[in-house]
């Protein structure tokens, strides 16, 4: 049966060839495109570095131009992950833990999409409807600001107290979506009470009373529109994995701590949030690298104005908006070229530094996992 | 036991207040992205719609047409005032005007206020008094709004059929026979056939021109306007609710297929569509190849041991590299670099004008490429390292070659993550600004890429973006409020194709998954 088709060897040998051929031209492609991406950073090293090392440019122009706009980017960043990792962890601890299995594989995929929003939509939000309302509601969005993070302690109390049939419907594992209409209308309170408030405590002029007593300028476009703004775009990535690391602690350990008489915010506040610790910092880490880079948010919402204020309610210029602003402008090969290359070089070493960190801290988090027999 | 009393031990009564701050978190995020995206569409949409215009009686005797657009309170907190969007930028030099709303003395919506959208000068608001075949002296006789709108109706339409004769015999006849001429000057049936076809044109625009309109102003100011230059009418008063459904239809379609006006403050987006469209096509021409290919070697060749990790580790952290870096990259090495080199071999005679040597559809959509080749490496070596072992094997087992396993099984099995790939891609190509500002794309393109000259496809034009214009309308128009509602409407547009390119995505790594449940021993 077998020599029925004999096995004609010039057939053999040219597919053999054509074999080694197409791996050998696999691997030239792959490791050309691999080299092709790697050499952003080659290429930002060769051009700039030259201006570091005495290529004409004098190490205090150099202070003198990055300094502020590094500042600037570090505000906005601060800022940014000062509302993004506060809300990013505490969805992705509900998320993991509390969560609707239902619920939980829509939501996921949503904060997906809220990742993928282009940042100039969120900066043209922020900066031509956000800033101006805050501008000239500044009483009622700080009041909103305070009243909304505690909103779902204030429903969890009152929930302690409803007859149990209506518990029993709104149930704490679907909170994050009946907790919405309860935020709503405590905006729509909060808008009420805020002039009052500020008739209150502030003599009517909270903007005049800030600069009065604290010295603080308002100005339109400051670090708290880009916080907010920003924040809202780090969420997302942030959520994903913080969530991914949480939910991959291996249930025993929940389940052990819950046996022993934990309730489940003791078992994931004790037991889970430390094993997953490591993960939770490379979510924060990739979080303060997005946030870093990110140009068109802090382009359109910032003011671009290159100040060294630590005021919240003024602006500033980040390192990518000014590359954005000026390269365009300056000649190949100027001095002001070479700078702003330098500033690139300097966002992508301290990105790719960064991410890197985080990805060496998750996958030894992940083989930690693999051990304790989780599934991730 | 009771029915309440097991229900109250069956689940946990308190879980702490952390467990809410948590939950209340979820609620937050979901709330802010929500109504991000509510306001996005209200506002993108509700500027199709069309407005009642309100004529306004001031307590001094004044009178003021226009559409209300929102109320404030005043700054000293007495009172409140409202803006009302009133043209007429010719007569009265601006569009807006703030009333205080207790000056108000009456408001009324008359039916016979018409809304002219004009080529200058932007919106007309106030009263049709005449249609005018010629340019005449005597002033208009009888004032019949009801017989001069009708006309006016019919003229448009006339207008409308006359504008699209000439565009096409310009497109059709004037172009080709000037291209003719260019390349053999002494034909001369070509130049008495475009002289004809010119003055066809020429007799076409007189026409056009022909007819007058008499307008006034709601404050007595009387004018007339050539009816060239108006584009569309409506009297939004007089229309039902469904004829404002059909004007809402009318408007979105032409904010769709139209070009930009008035330094892109009113207009449509189309040429903004197409360079945002024919952009990532070619990026994802460029990445896909480029990308399987590096994910096929990084997965299936190279010998897995401590070099390709850290290889897989940087190709995976260059997804979060800035963007801007790339446009910075892209500007110097694309641009200047390969670009300037091609000019001084190529281009010689046109400098120091540069060809290539500046920012173009061919380098922004390399830049983007390598922006989106980690995300298509990523996804596509996911894939391939969720295809079981035993295929491979198996395959090998049978006498296949490694090609021809990798091409008759693996990849096959691929496709999915490998479409995922580059969707996400795609979506995340569509959304980036930040680089293109460095390596080409225009403010306002008056040609777009793609037309009837050789080579067809100009890879050296610059190109309009959807997330460029969203970014340069509003941050360096003159008139932001008036451009607000485009700027909502384009970035509408702008998230809707993101949206539906990541649900494509979602929607097949949810296929990828259930296959692979089944092929999975």
């Amino acid at each position: 049966m077998i020599d029925r088709f004999p096995v004609s060897l010039p057939r053999t040998r040219r597919r053999h060839l054509r074999d080694r051929l197409a791996t050998a031209m696999i691997t030239a492609g792959g490791i050309g495109v691999i080299l092709a991406v790697l050499a952003i950073g080659l290429f930002l090293a060769v051009e700039a570095l030259p201006a570091l090392l005495g290529g004409g440019l004098e190490i205090d122009r150099i202070r003198a131009t990055l300094t502020p706009i590094a500042w600037g980017t570090l505000k906005a960043a601060f800022w940014a992950l000062l509302f993004a990792i506060p809300l990013a962890l505490g969805a992705a601890m509900h998320s993991a833990l509390f969560m609707s299995p239902r619920l939980r594989t829509r939501l996921k995929p949503t904060l997906e999409l809220m990742e993928a929003l282009p940042g100039v939509v969120i900066g043209f939000v922020a900066g031509l409807v956000l800033a101006p309302w805050v501008e000239r509601h500044l009483p009622e969005a700080l009041t909103l600001l305070l009243i909304l993070p505690p909103a779902g302690l204030l429903a969890g109390a009152l929930w302690r107290w409803l007859p149990t049939g209506v518990r029993c419907w709104l149930p704490l594992s679907w909170a994050g979506l009946w907790l919405v209409p309860w935020l709503i209308a405590l905006s729509w309170v909060a808008m009420i009470v805020a002039p009052a408030l500020e008739a209150l405590l502030f003599g009517g002029d909270l903007r005049g009373w800030l600069d009065a007593e604290l010295g603080l300028h308002y100005a339109a476009r400051n670090a708290l529109i880009v916080g907010l703004a920003m924040g809202f775009a780090v969420l997302p990535s942030v959520y994903a994995l913080a969530e991914e690391a949480l939910a991959g602690v291996p249930a025993s350990l929940a389940e052990g701590a819950q046996a022993l008489g934990a309730t489940r915010w003791q078992a994931l506040w004790r037991v889970v949030l430390p094993a997953a610790s490591p993960g939770i910092f490379a979510a924060v880490m990739i979080g303060a690298g997005r946030a870093v880079g990110e140009t068109m948010i802090v382009l359109l919402a910032s003011g671009n104005s290159a100040l060294m204020s630590a005021s919240p309610l003024e602006g500033m210029r980040s390192m990518a908006a000014s590359i954005a602003i000026e390269l365009p402008e300056a000649t190949p090969g100027s001095p002001d070229y070479r700078l702003l290359l330098l500033a690139a070089l300097v966002l992508f070493v301290f990105t790719f530094l960064v991410n890197t960190l985080a990805e060496l801290v998750r996958t030894r988090l992940r083989r930690r996992y693999r051990r304790m027999g989780g599934t991730a | 036991m009771t029915l309440a009393e097991r229900i109250r031990r069956s689940r946990p009564v308190n879980e702490g207040a952390g467990a809410w701050l948590a939950a209340g978190s979820v609620a937050l995020s979901l709330l802010m992205l929500g109504g991000l995206l509510l306001l996005i569409a209200v506002r993108g949409l509700g500027h199709f719609w069309p407005a009642s215009v309100a004529l306004v009686e001031l307590e001094d005797g004044r009178q003021l047409a226009g559409q209300a657009v929102r109320e404030l309170p005043l700054p000293d907190g007495q009172g409140r005032e409202r803006l009302y969007f009133t043209g007429n930028r010719d007569l009265d030099g601006g569009v807006w005007a703030w009333l205080p709303v207790e000056e108000i003395a009456a408001q009324r919506h008359p039916a016979d206020l018409v809304v002219l959208e004009r080529q200058r000068w932007g919106d007309f608001i106030g009263r049709l008094v005449a249609v005018e075949p010629r340019e005449t002296e005597d002033a208009p006789g009888q004032s019949d709004p009801e017989g001069a709108w009708m006309q006016l109706q019919a003229r448009l339409a006339e207008l409308e059929t006359l504008r699209e004769a000439r565009e096409t015999l310009e497109r059709e006849t004037i172009r080709p026979l000037a291209r003719r001429l260019e390349d053999d000057p002494d034909n001369v049936e070509a130049r008495q056939a475009l002289e004809a076809a010119t003055a066809r044109v020429t007799r076409q625009t007189a026409a056009m021109e022909e007819t007058t309109l008499v307008l006034e102003s709601v404050a007595g100011d009387r004018f007339r306007q050539p009816l060239d230059a108006v584009l569309a009418a409506s009297r939004p008063n007089a229309m039902s609710t469904g004829e404002k459904l059909g004007a809402w239809t009318q408007g979105v379609w032409r904010f769709l297929s139209e070009g930009p006006r008035a330094a892109n403050s009113a207009g449509g987006v189309w040429p903004a569509i197409f360079g945002t469209v024919l952009m990532v096509m070619l990026m994802s021409l460029l990445v896909t190849p480029f990308g399987v290919l590096a994910a096929f070697y990084l997965n299936e060749v190279a010998h897995q041991g401590r070099l390709t990790r850290l290889v897989r580790i940087a190709v995976r952290n260059l997804a979060g590299v800035p963007s801007i870096v790339y446009g910075v990259f892209g500007l110097g090495v694309f641009v200047y670099g390969i670009g300037g080199t091609l000019d001084d071999w190529f281009f010689g005679d046109s400098l120091p004008s540069p060809t290539f040597g500046t920012g173009g559809l061919l380098w922004a959509s390399l830049t983007l490429a390598l922006l989106t080749l980690p995300v298509v490496i990523v996804a596509t070596e996911e894939g391939l390292a969720r295809i079981p072992d035993h295929q491979r094997e198996g395959a090998l087992a049978l006498g296949a070659t490694r090609l021809e396993m990798l091409t008759r099984v693996v990849l096959p099995m691929a496709v999915p993550a490998m479409l995922t790939g580059v969707i996400l891609a795609v979506a995340r190509a569509a959304g980036e600004v930040a680089p293109l500002m460095l390596v080409g794309v225009a403010k306002l393109a008056p040609q777009i890429p793609v037309d009837g000259d050789f080579p067809f496809l100009h890879l050296d034009r610059k190109f309009m973006h959807l997330g460029y214009h969203v970014y340069d309308t509003a941050f360096h128009g003159d008139d932001v409020q008036a451009a607000m509602p485009l700027v909502f409407a384009t970035a509408l547009l702008l998230v809707l194709v993101i949206l539906v390119l990541n649900l494509t995505a979602i929607f097949l790594r949810h296929h990828v998954g259930s296959r692979h449940a089944m092929t999975a021993p």
